[in-house]
């Protein structure tokens, strides 16, 4: 009992009190700010406002425009690496298993400070270019440092998926005459298909919170035209450096249904819901 | 032994928010003086904390109060975040400093209600009684920026005069003497011809070759343009609260900012790094640089090869009868909670070290920071005198009204240069009008909303 005693306490504290504070403030209108003692009144007008906020839907393209073009890469760039894998000596693994996770676990805001140093024109000795002034590198930039970090974990998890296939499907393909390549679209490819579904969604899911990377990356601004606006960001934006937190909150649970809406279309679109189930 | 979830998990529940109830109430309980007797100042400054320690009047609070001061450091962002957030429980709690250091680009988040009575809506205490007492004058300028409804909200700590910081041996090798530069028209006039003359080698120290520009600026961000603006005392967003985005001056300065910014402009952007402006300037990579008085003080220490190399000049301005030739940039000042506390231990904290000071009185002079500066090698600037330089501009820098839709709105101007400046000059001024027009609708919308809602 004790054990599920302090999730509960914890998920209480850290999550549904902030949940429910969150919804009363993005219902809310009150006379005066955050800080009046007035009571509040329920109201629409922060989503209202926000149907018509050419920032917010600024950000929201840049962000899901961001989480699709990383999903397009991630999971195949992850799946080619898993297989890869398979032909290292078990000796060397725990290295190449060392030197895959370290780019996850170091975080964004050392990954970006770390990106900053090699195309910052500060270091660059010979190039007159700017990437980072330039709006049509932005997105490919925060992609690419994406994909650096999270490709090596999602590997990881692939390899994990593959260990678990009955080697006997394998020799039965190789009987059947089946080439490496054949052998990987038939046999591996199904049966890591659910792993890879569920990877996909948290990948999707992650993207849309991006907020560390272009925060470090374009010196806490919305970068040049507004390019490196995520959702995250004008939420920060809004909430804590002008000190709107109930059009703070309004941006939180609009992205949270955006959210919804994609996540379910992909568990319908990709059949992942079958998949669990068989 | 096995339990049925479905008994277990209500109780489990009811722990929870139990706990949770427990935890929250340890959090906003009112604080007694007794259990935490330490005077705490919040401060986002290393330098501050050193002149916190030796100051003789910090020592005479003490002896006055009996409660020792305790000085907590930490980043700015984290300040105002931590702030806001005790300050929005809007009741009183352990955990709000004494008195606390904001940084003046965070201010305008406080200044956001309707109200009339200032004292409940801005979470920081008014001073207007502790300034009435007291016969000290402070910066108008700066205590304009302190003011919301009526009353002050806080105490300017310094002005941070702007001028600029450039190599006379960049400019002279090219036949240039960019001090006599004094509008800005001429400015860039003089920095396109340093340009023309560059054959892309530098005098760099390290012998680098690279390409060079004339001005460094910060990136993406309306900071140029914000501080052009300043010169002429205007906001983006004036004391009553409306969007002045469609004014004639700020069509002028954007005008003007973009076509410094252009490709074919006079600036680089400098990198994100804390220091990219410095090792631009040290690496020849540009040949001046916008310099604040703080940034003076830290190129000292991030160049020093630059010592000899480098002079001050004030700012240029656009209208020599309108403007003034400095700005000023950040700032610092110092405020009481609302829910401190103890309040009066607060002013008498404000009224001792910053009202009634005994440090030299030139600490308290209305232009200039109060909080002695380290004394700066002049030799570092060619033997330029340039303490009396930012003291003397120092006494002309005009107010920055501040507000809580600020952000917002140099994030519209900051847009609406950019795309200025990716357009041929020729095309630029029909462009910045509509595009001003619907930036100033945009924000003025915002403003409305914000407003509206609180009624």
């Amino acid at each position: 009992m004790l054990f599920v005693f302090l999730p509960v306490v914890l998920f209480g504290t850290v999550l549904v009190y902030p949940m429910l504070r969150g919804t009363f403030l993005a219902f809310s209108s009150a006379h005066g700010e955050s800080f009046s003692p007035n009571p509040d009144r329920l109201s629409l007008n922060n989503f209202r406002f926000l149907l018509s906020d050419r920032l917010f839907w600024l950000a929201a393209a840049n962000t899901f425009g961001f989480a699709l073009l990383v999903s397009l890469f991630q999971i195949p760039l992850a799946l080619i690496l898993a297989f890869m894998l398979r032909s290292i000596r078990s000796a060397v693994m725990p290295f190449v298993r060392i030197a895959l996770l370290s780019t996850h676990l170091v975080g964004g805001v050392f990954v970006g400070l770390m990106f900053l140093q090699i195309v910052s024109p500060s270091v660059r000795s010979a190039a007159s270019f700017d990437v980072l002034s330039d709006p049509r590198f932005t997105l490919l930039i925060l992609c690419t440092i994406t994909l650096w970090t999270t490709v090596g974990i999602t590997a990881l998890h692939l390899q994990s998926a593959m260990r678990s296939i009955d080697p006997a499907l394998y020799d039965s393909a190789r009987i059947d005459g089946a080439s490496g390549t054949r052998q990987f679209w038939h046999v591996t490819l199904p049966a890591v298909r659910g792993t890879a579904c569920v990877l996909w969604l948290a990948g999707i899911i992650a993207s849309a919170q991006l907020f560390e990377l272009p925060f470090v990356l374009y010196s806490q601004t919305a970068g040049p035209r507004g390019s490196a606006l995520t959702l995250v960001m004008y939420l920060f934006q809004t909430g804590f450096a002008s000190g709107d937190l109930r059009y703070a909150a309004a941006i939180a649970w609009v992205m949270m249904l955006l959210l919804l809406v994609v996540s379910v279309a992909f568990v319908r679109v990709s059949g992942l819901a079958r998949t669990q189930t068989n | 032994m096995l339990f049925s979830a479905g008994k277990i998990l209500p109780i489990l529940l009811l722990l929870g928010v139990a706990a949770f109830v427990l935890l929250a109430s340890r959090l906003t309980g009112s604080s007694t003086l007794s259990q935490h007797p330490d005077f705490i100042v919040w401060t986002f400054s290393p330098d501050r904390v050193t002149t916190y320690r030796d100051s003789i009047d910090v020592a005479k609070f003490e002896s006055i109060t009996g409660r020792r001061v305790f000085v907590r450091l930490m980043s700015p962002a984290v300040l105002n975040l931590k702030l806001a957030s005790l300050i929005d429980l809007n009741q009183p709690t352990d955990a709000l400093p004494d008195a606390v250091e904001i940084e003046l680009s965070y201010l305008g988040r406080y200044f956001t209600a309707q109200e009339t009575d200032a004292r409940s809506a801005v979470g920081l205490l008014p001073l207007d009684d502790l300034l009435s007492s007291s016969d000290a004058t402070l910066s108008p300028a700066r205590l304009e920026n302190c003011r919301f409804l009526n009353s002050v909200f806080a105490l300017p700590l310094d002005v941070h005069p702007v001028t600029i910081t450039y190599r006379p041996d960049l400019f002279l090798a090219a036949g240039i003497d960019i001090e006599k530069a004094t509008t800005w028209t001429m400015f860039i006039a003089a920095c396109q011809a340093y340009q023309k003359s560059s054959d892309k080698k530098t005098a760099s120290t390290s012998g680098i070759r690279i390409g060079r520009r004339a001005l460094g600026v910060q990136p993406f961000n309306s900071e140029l343009a914000m501080m052009i603006l300043n010169q002429r005392g205007i906001s983006l967003i004036d004391s009553t609260g409306k969007s002045r985005l469609k004014d004639q001056h700020v069509l002028d300065v954007a005008s003007l900012c973009a076509r410094m910014i252009a490709s074919d402009g006079i600036t680089l952007a400098h990198g994100a790094a804390d220091d990219a402006w410095a090792s631009d300037l040290d690496s020849g990579k540009v040949a001046a640089i916008i310099t604040p008085d703080w940034r003076a003080q830290q190129l000292t220490r991030l160049a020093p090869k630059l010592a000899g190399k480098v002079r001050m000049m004030p700012l240029p301005v656009l209208d020599p009868l309108l403007d003034v030739p400095t700005s000023t940039w950040g700032g610092t000042v110092i405020a009481i909670p609302l829910h401190a506390r103890s309040t009066t231990d607060s002013l008498t904290f404000l009224r001792v070290l910053y009202l009634e000071s005994q440090q030299p009185s030139e600490l308290l002079s209305a232009n200039t920071a109060i909080w002695p500066k380290q004394p700066l090698a002049d030799a570092f600037f060619s033997g330029q005198d340039i303490c009396q330089l930012q003291t003397m501009l120092a006494a002309r820098v005009k107010p920055r009204a501040t507000s809580s839709n600020a952000v917002i709105a140099q994030s519209l101007l900051a847009d609406v240069i950019w795309r200025a400046s990716e357009l041929a000059e020729a095309d630029r001024g029909k462009w910045l009008i509509k595009a001003l027009t619907d930036a100033d609708a945009e924000l003025s919308r915002r403003i409305e909303f914000r407003q509206r809602r609180s009624h």
